[in-house]
């Protein structure tokens, strides 16, 4: 895989992470499409399985960065380690499916998608509910928080309809021109 | 023995061996990874700005004001600012009375509080946790003292500022439900003329954030009664920043029965959606005795 074209990848990812998810918000709910989780899968999808974990591991790395969780002394925290873990899992979980699917199909990149995304979303929400017990995290209803990040999941999905063929175009300069063009060889 | 070779692979079981365990360690022994996000926001600042900016474009967080024309709104604007002043003018000779009462009894008292006030456009937001970044930090002097206005209506408040990184602040918005204190003292002013005798019996009011962009509050029913949809809520809450004193937090929606007949459920709404806010306008208090301290930065409040 080529790591700069890449990191410029996750990088942009990242910027529509933070400035244009609200834009596509669905009323006042959290509910909205995750990009990095759209790089992920595709990575996952085309990478080799140790390029696939350490991918999962760095971009999830970047999402705890990104994501702060408000604290009940009132300021803001930022927590490493949960969506490292839920990216590396998803990750995993994409590697498993890829050898039974049509990766070529924009389908098969939405749905992924959707299941990466639920997945990673369950144990950070997992974790962060065990850390509510003995942090000042708040955490006001894990229920509602689940249904919620179910539903980005979904979304995460439709989304990568649109997005997936985007990136499906720049899997040459990514490394993956031989996978894309042999796909049943590495299947 | 076989030397091993640190690779990329190699590496890999470590590394999610130390995500599990920062994962779970307590937050007073991991708070020193919230340094990381500091130069992370500083990389990915220059590219999610601009898509703020289009995220705002498209869906503006202006749309709940209705439209007015471009008189209306800046009349509208004028009275808000006056209003505040006004409010802020009456706070402060309340406070200044008792500085000369300390004063007379030898009592020590604190310097005085000035509010620089300083721009700053929206680096994005973070629906989860109900907080929008924006690209003035540290090094541009904001604390965690600070509060946020709109920048379209700086006497609007948008939050307080619970994270200051570098080059990125982290504000939390006022209708968030995770908002500690989520109690918010408001003083509920009657829109138009503003005297010192409807002043004077202005009702007060807890409200809460309810998650769907609102804040909701109990009221006694005589208090209701003089209340109307309209009525700006103003800050004036001990528990914020002296700079956050006297801002608006909403706008009375409506008033509705409860189960407790002596009390009516009043509901405010803040004109703007504080998540989609195009920029802020940070209101950073500095003891600074210079008179420059005083004066705005970018951003001249009054409108003209």
């Amino acid at each position: 895989m080529n790591w700069l074209i890449f990191a410029l990848l996750a990088w942009l990812m990242a910027g529509m992470e933070l400035g244009l998810r609200d834009a596509l918000q669905i009323g006042n709910l959290a509910l909205a499409p995750s990009f990095v989780m759209i790089l992920l899968v595709f990575v996952a999808l085309w990478a080799r399985p140790q390029t696939a974990l350490g991918v999962g591991l760095s971009l999830g790395a970047l999402l705890d960065l990104l994501y702060v969780l408000p604290t009940q002394t009132g300021e803001t925290a930022v927590l490493m380690g949960p969506w490292a873990l839920g990216c590396t899992l998803a990750a995993y979980t994409v590697l498993n499916f890829r050898a039974l699917m049509f990766r070529k199909n924009p389908l098969t990149m939405a749905f992924l998608c959707a299941v990466a995304t639920a997945i990673a979303n369950v144990i950070v929400l997992a974790i962060l509910a065990l850390r509510a017990f003995y942090d000042p995290i708040l955490l006001p209803s894990a229920t509602s928080e689940l249904w919620q990040r179910l539903g980005t999941a979904v979304y995460t999905g439709v989304v990568a309809l649109a997005v997936g063929p985007a990136l499906q175009t720049l899997a040459p300069w990514l490394g993956f021109r031989r996978q894309t063009q042999l796909g049943g060889r590495f299947a | 023995m076989a030397r091993r070779r640190l690779t990329p692979v190699n590496l890999f079981g470590p590394a999610v061996g130390l995500m599990l365990l920062l994962a779970f360690l307590p937050m007073r022994w991991t708070s020193w990874v919230g340094w990381f996000r500091g130069p992370a926001m500083t990389i990915i600042a220059p590219i999610s700005t601009p898509l703020a900016a289009l995220s705002s474009w498209l869906r503006p967080g202006e749309g709940r004001r209705g439209v007015d024309d471009a008189d209306a709104s800046q009349l509208r604007a004028q009275l808000e600012f006056y209003k505040a002043e006004y409010l802020r003018a009456e706070q402060q000779v309340e406070q200044l009375r008792l500085v000369i009462e300390a004063l007379q009894e030898g009592v020590a008292y604190g310097p005085a509080v000035r509010v620089r006030r300083l721009e700053a456009s929206r680096v994005g937001a973070d629906l989860g946790s109900g907080t929008i970044t924006v690209a003035r930090g540290s090094v541009h002097g904001v604390s965690v003292n600070s509060v946020a206005v709109a920048i379209q209506a700086p006497q609007h408040l948008v939050g307080p500022v619970t994270d200051v990184g570098p080059t990125v602040s982290t504000i939390h918005t006022i209708t968030d439900r995770r908002l500690s204190p989520n109690l918010v003292e408001t003083l509920l002013v009657p829109s138009g003329t503003l005297s010192p005798e409807a002043l004077a019996i202005a009702p007060r009011c807890q409200f809460r954030p309810v998650g769907d962009g609102s804040l909701a509050g109990e009221l006694g029913a005589e208090d209701a009664a003089r209340i109307k949809p309209g009525d700006s809520a103003f800050l004036d809450d001990p528990s914020w920043p002296s700079s956050a004193q006297r801002l608006i937090v909403g706008r009375v929606v409506r008033s509705e029965d409860t189960e407790r007949p002596l009390f009516k459920r009043v509901v405010i709404r803040p004109d703007f959606d504080p998540m989609r806010v195009r920029g802020v306008v940070l209101r950073i208090p500095s003891t600074d005795p210079a008179p420059a301290a005083e004066a705005p930065a970018s951003t001249p409040e009054a409108p003209r």
